[in-house]
């Protein structure tokens, strides 16, 4: 049976910290509450990771918000000595792999956050470059997450606070729109795009954006446009594929406008099942400040080096 | 202040100006890199370690920039200053430590490269992937035992991935023990997923053991069943020329599909007689590290075509492939077994 990716998130275990319960006793919900802060480790993709330590032993995950269930690589599951177990439910995985097996990590710790048990799909180690796994959206979605690209901070909220005010960082003017939480925690945003309107997913584990082959032919007519340049190359660290970009004129959602973004047209086997037309990857993201309020169903968006 | 319905942030999203923050060249060389517009990268990178206000966080990912746009460049001394600069600022940079272990790789530095896996071994014994790479070093070191032993602790930790079938073939395959190696073979052609590896390692098994109608027969098998490249093709032409056959009835038709410059069409168009060596040396890339790549190859499958064909010039081509190949290469091995052979 394929994933339910919704049944795996909702196995996430809560976590609290001692600093969430007094935010949530001291009469102060319009406060901002900081629950972890993390230094971002940044790849030559542009990827981030995160330091992460599970049973006294520190790993680095990547960051990947278009990601609805957490991978540990078979490394690091291995080490840990926790007890495999098969999963109901098989995960497909960068598009060719089955996950089927994973753990419960006992005594997880991001920054001050202590997780008592958190579910990890096993996923074989090449698939995962230098990091130890993937850190998606069932544990993400528990909270609000700040990414500031440019201080190289990430940073987790307690999403318990009055509707609006979290931008925190700047007293200049932001950006917010509403996202949806499609398919077990992608968070899609309406876009226009050379003036048609589309719905994106805001995914950090992508290097670029993206639109679907199927899409850019029928929404755009791209089809032997002489604009479209040809490509081999591998898909998110997946296998190679013909691609072909195309510079498009403009790109908008919320009050963000990119001029003349460069945007991938992915065969249509590279692309996932279940998520949006579009991803808005790290190539438009690393250039915003990011607070994604899921609870609220918000995102914020300031230019990277606000302040 | 919010005022988002009368906002428009115009993001450049290449930056490039003469006031551009740290943060932004850094943004504008990575967008570069991933383009593998390297010029423009290493500009842009270069401008970001110059700035004043580049965080201190962000110097080893722009010093890895640098390092892996130089890597690809083929300027290798350059890419070398540049991985111990990353590792410098950032000690635990794993890309670092993994990418100069390969430039160490392609000059045969093995003991080097050994050390910087090692190294990141220190901190994070979890990656299989890097013991999986130190057990090759140590087989081209001849160390054999440790190979064996980094590859058994690579199977406790990725259990049930086939690539340590591929490993441990590897591994006997060069100690010498066909027998073992055949055995992992045989386990990756059992797979429902990865036989075509299977029928590919087991063909280089018996080619490495000297059997070439043995090698022929499971590079056949790959090629029927891999229609994607040419490789296959290849080394069939090969093990026939080894039998004394002419390898262009090996080597079939071309494909329609296959662009003619497509590497390694010349290679192939060399077996069936229709173009000669130094054509193919002229097809290749003219720099890079891809035209490393292909010095290989054609030292390789030349240098052992024409020893085949009794003529020992092959040879020296061949020792140049024993020194030259990338530790990944199976032409690398393939030229170290045939050496074995030759007097």
């Amino acid at each position: 049976m394929k994933t339910s990716l919704a049944r795996l998130a909702s196995l996430t275990t809560l976590f609290c910290t001692i600093a969430a319960l007094a935010s949530a006793q001291d009469g102060q919900p319009c406060r901002l509450m900081r629950m972890a802060s993390l230094d971002m480790s940044l790849g030559w993709a542009g990827d981030i990771s995160v330091p992460i330590n599970i049973s006294g032993r520190n790993f680095l995950f990547r960051v990947d918000t278009g990601d609805t269930v957490s991978v540990i690589s078979s490394g690091a599951a291995s080490i840990l000595g926790n007890n495999v177990l098969n999963s109901v439910d098989h995960l497909e995985f960068m598009g060719k792999i089955d996950l089927d097996r994973y753990i419960l990590a006992k005594n997880m710790q991001v920054d001050q956050l202590g997780g008592e048990e958190f579910k990890f799909m096993i996923a074989p180690q090449r698939l995962l470059g230098p990091s130890d796994g993937l850190i998606g959206a069932d544990f993400l979605a528990n909270f609000d997450l700040d990414i500031d690209f440019a201080a190289n901070k990430l940073n987790l909220f307690d999403p318990n606070h009055c509707p609006g005010k979290v931008v925190y960082w700047t007293r200049d003017a932001y950006a917010d729109m509403p996202i949806e939480l499609n398919n077990g925690g992608h968070i899609t945003v309406a876009v226009t795009l050379d003036g048609k309107a589309i719905n994106a997913d805001v995914d950090t584990g992508a290097d670029r954006s993206s639109l679907g082959y199927e899409t850019a032919v029928h929404l755009f007519n791209l089809e032997g446009n002489s604009k479209l340049q040809k490509l081999n190359m591998s898909v998110n660290g997946g296998p190679r594929h013909t691609i072909y970009r195309y510079p498009f004129d403009s790109l908008s959602f919320g009050a963000i406008s990119v001029s003349h973004p460069e945007i991938d047209i992915l065969p249509d086997q590279a692309w996932g099942v279940g998520i949006a037309p579009m991803i808005i990857g790290r190539n438009v993201l690393r250039a915003l400040h990011l607070y994604v309020a899921y609870k609220e169903h918000k995102l914020y968006a300031t230019p990277a080096e606000a302040h | 202040m919010r005022k988002s319905l009368e906002l428009v942030f115009a993001l450049c999203l290449l930056g490039g100006k003469a006031e551009a923050s740290g943060y932004t060249e850094l943004n504008a060389g990575l967008a570069a890199g991933a383009d593998a517009r390297c010029d423009l990268a290493v500009a842009h990178l270069t401008a970001a370690l110059a700035a004043p206000n580049l965080l201190p966080a962000f110097q080893a990912a722009a010093h890895y920039g640098l390092g892996a746009c130089h890597f690809n460049e083929g300027k290798l001394t350059l890419a070398a200053a540049d991985f111990d600069a990353t590792v410098a600022s950032d000690p635990m940079y794993r890309d670092a430590y993994i990418s100069r272990a390969d430039l160490h790789d392609l000059n045969h530095e093995f003991s080097e490269a050994a050390a910087d896996r090692t190294a990141i071994l220190a901190f994070a014994p979890q990656m299989s992937v890097v013991l999986y790479d130190r057990a090759r070093d140590c087989e081209l070191l001849g160390r054999m035992d440790d190979a064996i032993a980094d590859a058994s602790r690579v199977k406790t930790l990725s259990p049930s991935d086939p690539f340590d079938f591929m490993l441990l073939n590897e591994i006997y395959r060069m100690k010498g023990d066909t027998a073992k190696a055949i055995v992992n073979a045989n386990a990756l052609v059992e797979n429902k997923n990865y036989f075509l590896l299977g029928y590919r390692e087991r063909g280089f098994d018996n080619f490495g053991a000297g059997d070439f109608a043995r090698a022929q027969s499971d590079f056949d098998d790959w090629k029927i069943r891999e229609r994607g490249t040419l490789y296959p093709a290849l080394w069939s032409a090969l093990a026939a020329a080894a039998q004394g056959s002419d390898p262009a009835s090996a080597v079939g038709g071309l494909p329609a599909n296959f662009d003619v410059n497509t590497w390694p069409v010349p290679l192939l168009k060399f077996y069936q007689g229709r173009i000669s060596s130094e054509d193919v040396t002229k097809a290749m890339v003219p720099d890079g590290i891809l035209r490393r790549y292909q010095q290989c190859e054609v030292d390789f499958f030349i240098g052992d075509l024409e020893v085949h064909r009794g003529d020992m010039s092959g040879k020296a081509k061949l020792e140049n492939a024993a020194k030259e190949c990338h530790t990944t290469s199976t032409e690398l091995r393939a030229a170290i077994l045939e050496l074995k052979r030759l007097p």
